[in-house]
Formats: structure tokens, sequence, C-alpha cells
């Protein structure tokens, strides 16, 4: 019975919200310390009565200290009557967990910055369940019944809680810090600084156990240490990890053992984790007296899927060994001239061999790029001979790490579920909580609770792009005065940049209401479907009716031309024109570009090599279109001319000029081109009219076809004569 | 682990920028997460595409290249082996275990010889060549199969789309 509730979280208040009420407890808890105070000082006594809390309580060794001494100071005797006092105990509690998150708040801010939605989502994760989880074990199996226990048991798992937050945020930020290349160093010194304080935290937090376990028995002190020493192995399996991420970055050449090193660490912090948590949940089961209840069920839960996790990672090293053990058994060492021969690049990591094993059909790979592919499939990756490995009983296949997959026919559907469980909880960015009654008993029933914030992320996402577009609709306009801010933001929901923007708008593309007087027929904004016809008599049918060479004809464009980019002969100067009138002013060669060193200079570049890309492409588009349109145009005024051929069109007869110096063109072309010029633009065959080379070429193409267009038309009117 | 993953990202964006091959721009999104990158791809000429820029986001996963990354395009596309949310079905994209439509022979599928290079080339002659046998999108197919022109007039329409010219 699956059951899909959507927000099952009460709606929390905002922060300010509660740490004023907060504050105004404090307040009333103090104010009702100061009645009792006048009290107790008026009637003389000094001492309070006999404690009349349970002498087996874990803090029986702290309730003489809050005896109200003469010699005491105002604050210290506010603290002493407050804590006398089971509600005032409760709003302290509720004070100081206000000051542990504004610390970790703080903390946050100053380690991490703004967290990324997912960080955010699994430190969430992280919260409830633990929160939900040591609800379960205070009240099921600590069995806890006075408030001095309660007190305690909640400072403890909440300073748990405040440090397994920040191992998880410190975990995930390091994994995505290690996704880049150009990290400053100061970022991994905060968090391996923070992940070391941690490490120190859950050290001191177990001398700690060692003293309360020294006087409340062993049992205590197995299930207390039993937390901070997860919580270490937790931090210190990060550290690890870090500090081989860090080895492997400044690591100059090829580190062949890196493989060995990273799998055996894992291996080793994964089993130690796992090992610490079953037997802290075997012994909670056994010392906590709690069979048969809710509790235990839950506890049971939590062992069997430990156990499966340890099962499985005990499977996958074995598969592990055996790829291994087979690799150096069949696969010989390439001898060093066998290197030399090759002299090539590993094919999996692209870096140099010094060493390398080599398959039976000759290549040759490093030993751990082998050994990993080998984990995913037994073929050459170069000619993909089959290598005829047995690798792993039963037929189940190896897991690659963090990956769960159903790997036998014993598993039952909870753990199927439990397994997908990471899965799922990061698509849907919430959490999933799975109960399934059948494996204890039949007739028990199986839900699942799931817990989305999926709207959240959206909102968040959508407003994010909103205020980028905005901003750049800010550039656009501080640089173009007269185009509206709206218009801008339209025509950047288009490009996207605003640099094409900015072209759009010195092409004449983008009008807005103080339209500049030398782009009469783009009266549109780029959206409208009719553009990309209307647009061709703006920019570029200008260029094409003049003739680079013929310098008479330049006076017949108009004046303005003269300052739009699109006003040259070649195209390819035109984009070096825009990537110019960017600020960051790089030139580039056609065929690549320099591949800096500098991450921000690359993103840069690559940033404008995108845009020339679009640009080109656009301006290729334009010219063909114009080629089309053209044809079309030509099409019209034969019809005018059938009609009547007092009338003629300025279009043509300015290009009467153009013609003359092509009609020495091969006649097979024209009349090749003289029966598609009939045919309409959208049902020709595709690529008739496009240009094929970049630069000056394309330019020359579409003059020529030009020409062509109006031998035909001239053609058709001798013909008519 | 990332490094290794990382340090052949680096290369291979190396190669790609300083030798790009024609009318493909990729690269990282934001260096701080190289394993997300955008590729630009020109449709080919003399084709139905020809003339289109089209944006693609590739996502590599974290033990890149012995598993394959997952590329998706980011604007409208009316193809047989496009997927209607953008996927791209082609072989080089499919690991040696999974086989979605059941047809693929293992000798064209990932394996870690294969670059980002290689299947942005894919994805061109793909572009330049549907094959209506696998097709992801039905309709698609359909349409490649028994109306051609119809097929050209709609792609057409996705070129002048992609190039920003609205519909």
């Amino acid at each position: 019975m699956p059951l899909l509730i959507l927000h099952p979280v009460p709606p929390l208040p905002p922060l300010p919200t509660y740490f004023a009420l907060s504050f105004l407890l404090l307040l009333w808890s103090v104010l009702q310390a100061r009645e009792e105070l006048s009290v107790l000082e008026q009637s003389g006594i000094t001492t309070a009565p006999p404690s009349e809390m349970d002498p087996s309580s874990q803090t029986l060794n702290l309730t003489h200290y809050f005896d109200i001494q003469e010699d005491d100071i105002t604050v210290l005797k506010y603290v002493k009557s407050m804590v006398r006092d089971s509600w005032s105990v409760l709003v302290l509690c509720n004070v100081a967990f206000c000051f542990l998150l504004v610390v970790g708040m703080g903390l946050q801010w100053l380690i991490f910055g703004k967290l990324r939605d997912i960080e955010r989502q699994h430190v969430r994760d992280k919260l409830w369940n633990f929160a939900f989880y040591k609800f379960i074990v205070v009240f099921g199996v600590l069995n806890v019944q006075t408030l001095e226990e309660m007190v305690f048991w909640v400072a403890w798992f909440a300073t748990f809680a405040f440090l397994h937050a920040f191992a998880q945020l410190s975990k995930d930020r390091f994994e995505y810090l290690s996704f880049s290349p150009a990290t400053p160093n100061t970022t991994h010194a905060k968090v391996l600084g923070l992940l070391a304080s941690i490490f120190s935290a859950s050290i001191i937090l177990g001398c700690l156990c060692g003293y309360v376990g020294n006087s409340h028995g062993w049992n205590l002190f197995l299930f207390m240490i039993a937390e901070c020493l997860l919580l270490a192995f937790r931090t210190l399996h990060v550290i690890l990890k870090y500090a081989i991420h860090l080895y492997d970055l400044h690591y100059e050449g090829v580190w062949e053992k890196r493989g060995m090193v990273v799998y055996y660490t894992e291996l080793f912090m994964e089993l130690l984790v796992l090992g610490v948590d079953f037997t802290h949940h075997i012994h909670m089961l056994l010392w906590g007296n709690v069979f048969l209840s809710m509790a235990s069920l839950v506890i049971c839960l939590q062992i069997r899927f430990l156990y499966n996790e340890i099962q499985r990672r005990v499977q996958r090293h074995r598969n592990y060994r055996k790829v291994v053990h087979n690799m150096e058994a069949r696969f010989a060492n390439a001898s060093d001239e066998e290197l030399r021969q090759n002299d090539d690049d590993c094919a999996i990591c692209w870096e140099e061999m010094k060493s390398a094993r080599k398959l039976p059909c000759n290549h040759l790979f490093h030993d751990g790029c082998l050994r990993s592919w080998l984990e995913h499939e037994t073929s050459c990756p170069t000619c993909r001979q089959p290598l005829n490995i047995t690798r792993t009983e039963g037929g189940s296949r190896p897991q690659p790490a963090g990956e769960a997959a159903p790997q036998g026919p014993t598993l039952t559907p909870a753990q199927r579920i439990g397994a997908r469980n990471p899965t799922m909880r990061n698509r849907l960015g919430g959490h999933f909580f799975h109960f399934d009654g059948s494996m204890i008993a039949s007739w028990m029933p199986s839900f699942s609770v799931e817990v989305t914030h999926s709207n959240v992320l959206r909102r968040r996402m959508v407003a994010n792009r909103i205020s980028v577009l905005n901003n750049m609709a800010n550039q656009v306009t501080q640089m173009f005065p007269h185009i509206s801010h709206s218009a801008a933001l339209n025509d950047l929901r288009m490009t996207r940049s605003v640099e094409l923007t900015v072209a759009n708008i010195v092409e004449g593309r983008l009008v807005d209401t103080g339209t500049p007087p030398g782009s009469p027929a783009s009266s549109e904004p780029p959206s409208s479907p009719e553009v990309p016809a209307s647009l061709e008599e703006a920019d570029t049918f200008s260029p094409l009716l003049r003739s680079p060479d013929s310098a008479s004809n330049t006076a017949s464009s108009p004046p303005t031309d003269a300052e739009t980019p699109w006003d040259q002969p070649s195209t390819s100067s035109a984009w070096h024109q825009v990537s110019e009138g960017g600020d960051t002013g790089h030139s580039f060669s056609d065929t690549g570009a320099r591949f800096s060193k500098s991450s921000t200079e690359r993103q840069n570049m690559l940033q404008l090599r995108k845009e020339r890309l679009l640009l080109e492409a656009r301006r290729k588009y334009a010219n063909n279109q114009a080629a089309a349109s053209r044809s079309d145009t030509r099409n019209e005024a034969i019809g005018q001319h059938q009609t009547g051929p007092s009338t003629s069109s300025p279009s043509s007869s300015s290009s009467e000029g153009n013609l003359q110096e092509h009609t020495s063109l091969p006649p097979s072309v024209t009349s090749n081109l003289h029966s598609e010029s009939d045919s309409n633009y959208d049902s020709s065959s595709p690529g008739t009219f496009y240009t094929s080379e970049a630069g000056p070429r394309s330019d020359d193409v579409v003059r020529r076809r030009n020409a062509v267009l109006e031998a035909t038309l001239r053609r058709l009117n001798q013909q008519q004569l | 682990m990332a490094g290794s993953a990382l340090r052949r990202l680096m290369a291979e964006y190396k190669q790609l920028t300083v030798n790009p091959p024609e009318g493909i721009v990729a690269g990282p999104v934001n260096e701080e997460n190289f394993f997300e990158w955008e590729a630009l791809i020109v449709g080919p000429e003399g084709t139905c595409f020809e003339g289109g820029v089209f944006p693609a986001e590739i996502i590599f996963p974290t033990d890149y290249p012995l598993t394959p990354p997952k590329m998706k395009f980011k604007c409208e596309m009316f193809h047989p082996n496009i997927y209607s949310d953008g996927r791209v079905c082609i072989s080089i994209l499919h690991a040696p275990g999974d086989d979605p439509m059941g047809y693929e022979s293992s000798a064209e599928r990932w394996s870690p010889v294969q670059s980002v290079e290689k299947i942005l080339l894919s994805v061109v002659s793909m572009l330049a060549e549907p094959n209506a046998e696998s097709g992801a999108n039905v309709d698609a197919s359909k349409m490649w199969r028994d109306e051609r022109e119809l097929f050209y007039k709609r792609a057409k329409e996705i070129v002048k789309k992609s190039l920003g010219y609205g519909s």
C-alpha cells in the first residue's frame, strides 16, 4: 500500500519568528526565576530543598551543583533557580538549540558560503532521518523517564546531529570540489580544517564517554562510544579520500598505484563503518531489552539492511580479487621493448605508459585502467576481442562503487527498495521511508512514505533564471539607452547571451521605440516568424548587392550601413569585429583556439567560440534566406513584367549593374539553377541554396549565385520578348 | 574517484579546443563542475538539418571513461534517433551491458577508447543519416520513412528555431 505524502514536514515557522518566540519564552522564565528568587530571599532560605530527582538518573552527580548558594553571582542564581523548574528547563534547552542553530548557520556561511540545492537537501534529509531514528532510540531503547535524562540525551544527540550535518556537508562539498580542476587552495584548507575539527570533536566526545561510562557501567559506555566511533570513522573516510584526491591532483606524471590505494581505503573504511554500526545495533537489541516492541522492529530492519550491505561489499571484494588474480595470471606485463614499440598513451586514461599489461590482441593498457575496465566488461577496449575470463560465481556482476543494484534471487523487495533508495532520493529530492511488514509476518502491511520538496527546487531555479536575464537586460540597456528593458529582455530570452543581443541591435534586428534611421525594413522583434525574410533587406541585402571590387557601388548603400559590422565584404572579418566588441578582445584563428592555463580565460574563450559559431550559422542562414527570397522576388518581378512592363522594381534595376560583371559563368551552372529558381524555397531539395564555406568564399558563392539568378531572369525576359 | 576522470576530461577538452572538428564546439558549462559539458553542433551540410546550431548537454559519470556519458539536446529536435525530451539514442552512448533496443552489436557500443569527439561526430552523422530502424521517436521515424518531404519541412523549422528566429 504505497502512501505518498507530499507535505508531511509540518510547516515550520520562519527562523526570525522562531528566534523571537524563543527570546520571549526566555524572558518569561527569567521573570519567573526573579519572582522565585525574591520569595526565597525574603524567607531567608538560601539552600534549595533536597532534590527530588531520581538517584539513578544520569545527571545525579550534577544536581548538587544547582543548590543556590549565598555567594553565587546573580546570573548563576537565576540559572540555578530556572533549572529547578521543568518548564524553564525546556525553555533553556530551546535557547541552547537556537544558539546551536545560529552557530551552525554562521559556520556554514563562513566555510561553505551559499549551499547548493543538493547539499541543502542532503543535510535536511540527514537531519530528519537522524532525528526520527534517535527519537525511537531515546524512547524505545533507553527508555527515558525523567526530564534530566531527556535533557542530557537531547543535548548529546543534538551535538551529534550538528557534527553529522557538517560531516555530510563537507563530504558533499568535497565531491563537488573534486569535479573541478581549478579550486583555490583556501577552499580546500577550509573544508579540510572543518573535517579535522569534526574528527577531533568526536575524539573529545569519546573521552567524555569514557568518563561517563566509568561511573554508569560499560553498557552505556558502549552505546555512547559507538556514536563517537561512527562519526570519527566517517569523517576520517572523507579526510582520507580528500588527501588522496589532493595528492593525485598535484602529482606529476602517472600515479600507477592510485587505483589500488583508493580501492583498499574505500574497502577498509566502508567495512569499518558498517561493522561498527552493525555491532552497535546488535548491542542495542540485546542491552535495551526491547524485544517485541516497535523499536526492536526498527532496529531489526536496520540490522538486516546492514548485514546485506556487508555481504554485498564482501562479495564485491571477492570479485575484485578474482579479476585481479585472473588478470595477473593471464596477461603478462609488457616488456620495455614492447612499450617502446607501442609508443602510445594508454587508451583508457590518455596518459603515458611506463609499465603496462598486454592483452592477447597486443593492445597495451595501464594495470589499474585495465583492471577497472575488466570489472565492467571482459573484452579489449580497443578491438572488442572477448577475453573470456570467468570472473564471477553465479553470474553476478561486480558492482561499481556507490551503485547498488539487485544482485541475486535472494533479495527481498524491501531490500531492493532500500537499495534503490539513494537514487530515488536524489531524483525526487526528498525523504523516503519504506516499511515492509511482510518480511516479519505475512499479515503485516507494507507501506512507503515519501517526502518531496521538488517544488521548492523548481521555484528557485526559475527565480534564478529570471534574475540572470534581468541582469543581462540591464547590461544591454546600459549600452543602448534607446532600447527598452522589455525589448532587450525579450531578445535575451531568445539569444541567452548579451553579445548576441548586442549584435542583433547593431544589425538592426532588434528595433524598439527609437528606431535608428538606417534600418527601415526591420520593424519587428526577431521572435516573429517573418523576421528572417524582412531582416534580409535590412542587413544582408545591401552587402550582397555590392560587389567588393566595385567602388562606385558604395555610394548607393545607405550611409548608416558603414557603422554596422555586417557591412563587411567578408563574413569572417565581421566576426572578428563582434568578438573584439566583447571586452575580452581575444583574437581567433579559424581552426581552433589556444588552450589557456587559466580557468576563467578558458571559459571566456569557450563562450566566445560558441557565440561565434552561432553568429556564423545565423549569418549563413540569413544569406541563404536572402538567396531564396531573391529568387522569389525575381519570380514576382517576372510576373510584373508580364502584366505591365512599364513597372520596374528598384531592386532588379540596381542589380543590373552587378550583373554585368558575372556574365561569364559556365552555362551548365546557369541552366542548373534555372530549374531551381522556379521551385519554392521550402520544397526545394535540402542544401541547394546553402553556402558551404565560412569566410570570404561564402560571400563569393552568394555573389555568383546572384549573378546566375540575374542571368536566368534576363534569359526569361528575352524569351518573352 | 573523480581524479582520473578529471584528468582524462581535461585532456579531451584540450584536444577539442586546440584542434576542433568542423562545426563542433564543446566544453564544460562551468569549470566548477567539469562533468557537465555543453556542445554546440552545426547541422551537417547537404542534409535537412544543415545550418542549424543545436545545443546539447553532456553529463559524464564519475567513473568516466569506463561508463559512457549521457547526451541530451537542449533545443527542440525532431529526429528518429532522438527522444522527444532530447536524449540521444545512439549505440556509442550505450554501455556494452545494456541494450535498450535489442539490436546493437557490442562492437559499436561504448568503450574507454571512445571520446567526446567521437560521440559528437557520431551524432553529426546520425543527424545526416537517421536510422529509422531503431526509432527513439516513433513519429519522426514514421515521417522519415513515409513522408520524407514533410520531414524535411519540419527539420527546416527546427533549424530556423535553433538559430533563434522563432517559429
